[in-house]
């Protein structure tokens, strides 16, 4: 019998990189934002943003790939997304953003098409809460609030402290251009 | 001690007595809010003495019997080896039994904890090896929290790292 289909976003970092996200959690995407430098942080990090007057941390997810360059994708920022999350059910809701290679793409999903997690980049284990086979290869479906609540290096990702599941946030979407 | 500290002793501008408060200090374009309660002093650039040995500080403030070492840190937190020209100003700050300086271009006091919104620095921006806690806004500027002995710490690091 087919699965519920339900529309997500698929997210392109670059370097191959590709998952999905549920729209639930998605905010606004923002082409070529102004990035904000902070000293002394974790590989993935890239800074902030200033998002209606609060400071958003930007998460480069390419990063954490093997052949991952520090330093360099804020001067090659083409976009950001601002994604939406609690960490626990009663906690306020919490703002982080992740660097894009290209403009998020709205798509089709269900169960029918869950597969295993790749196992290279290791780090899905820890940020995917599952996947799904789409457009020829298994893409995961991110953990929203796993991103933004740990510490991501490249050499540590792997070790897992156990996040809550995101929960259902109804934010309404708004794509700016 | 050499003789030259004992000519000219410095008179630091004295920190008020409150334990309530931030102090903005502003060094490379990075502005660096610390509780008010962590500054053991606050001296002028222009009253250091100069730096004779083979150490990575900028300058010594030297008050009474007692010197202390202030260095200079770039908007990355990383050891400045010549001191900026637009530092004006130093900040002591203890931890434990250590006493260190950190020179920067101006020190702004907030009276007031409210004065400052500090956020807690999300998870995925914090490192165990940096002394940043908190992010905040201030007059629509990106202001980094720290405490004292953080800071004092971090500087104990570089200078270690430096080959001191």
């Amino acid at each position: 019998m087919a699965g519920e289909v339900r529309s997500a976003w698929l997210f392109d970092f670059g370097a191959g990189l590709r998952a999905i996200v549920s729209g639930r959690h998605l905010v606004e995407y923002l082409r070529a934002p102004q990035v904000f430098e902070v000293p002394l942080l974790p590989t993935a990090a890239r800074g902030v943003l200033i998002w209606r007057e609060q400071l958003v941390p930007l998460v480069d997810l390419t990063s954490l790939t093997s052949d991952g360059h520090c330093g360099e994708v804020t001067n090659k920022l083409i976009g950001a997304i601002m994604l939406v999350y609690r960490e626990r059910p009663a906690s306020p809701l919490q703002y982080g953003a992740l660097v894009l290679a290209t403009v998020p793409r709205e798509i089709n999903v269900s169960d029918d098409l869950a597969c295993d997690l790749p196992a290279e980049p290791a780090f899905w284990e820890t940020l995917a809460a599952s996947c799904i086979h789409y457009e020829h290869r298994p893409t995961p479906i991110l953990r929203v609030g796993s991103i933004f609540t740990q510490v991501l290096e490249q050499a540590s990702v792997s070790s897992v402290h156990t996040i809550p599941p995101p929960l259902g946030l109804p934010v309404p979407f708004a794509l700016t251009r | 001690m050499n003789t030259h500290a004992q000519q000219r002793v410095p008179r630091p501008v004295p920190v008020p007595a409150i334990l309530t408060g931030w102090a903005l200090l502003t060094m490379d374009g990075v502005q660096l809010a610390v509780p008010q309660k962590d500054i053991v002093n606050i001296g002028l650039v222009a009253d250091l003495q100069h730096a004779q040995d083979s150490g990575n500080e900028i300058g010594w403030l030297v008050q009474n019997a007692e010197r202390w070492p202030v260095y200079c840190l770039d908007r990355h937190l990383v050891l400045a080896p010549t001191l900026a020209e637009a530092s004006r100003v130093c900040i002591l700050f203890r931890s434990d039994n250590r006493t260190l300086g950190l020179a920067g271009t101006q020190v702004s006091l907030l009276a007031a904890d409210d004065e400052l919104a500090v956020q807690r620095l999300p998870a995925c921006l914090a490192r165990s090896d940096s002394p940043l806690n908190g992010l905040a806004l201030h007059r629509n500027e990106i202001v980094m929290s720290a405490r004292g002995n953080a800071l004092v710490d971090l500087l104990i690091y570089l200078e270690g790292a430096h080959g001191r």
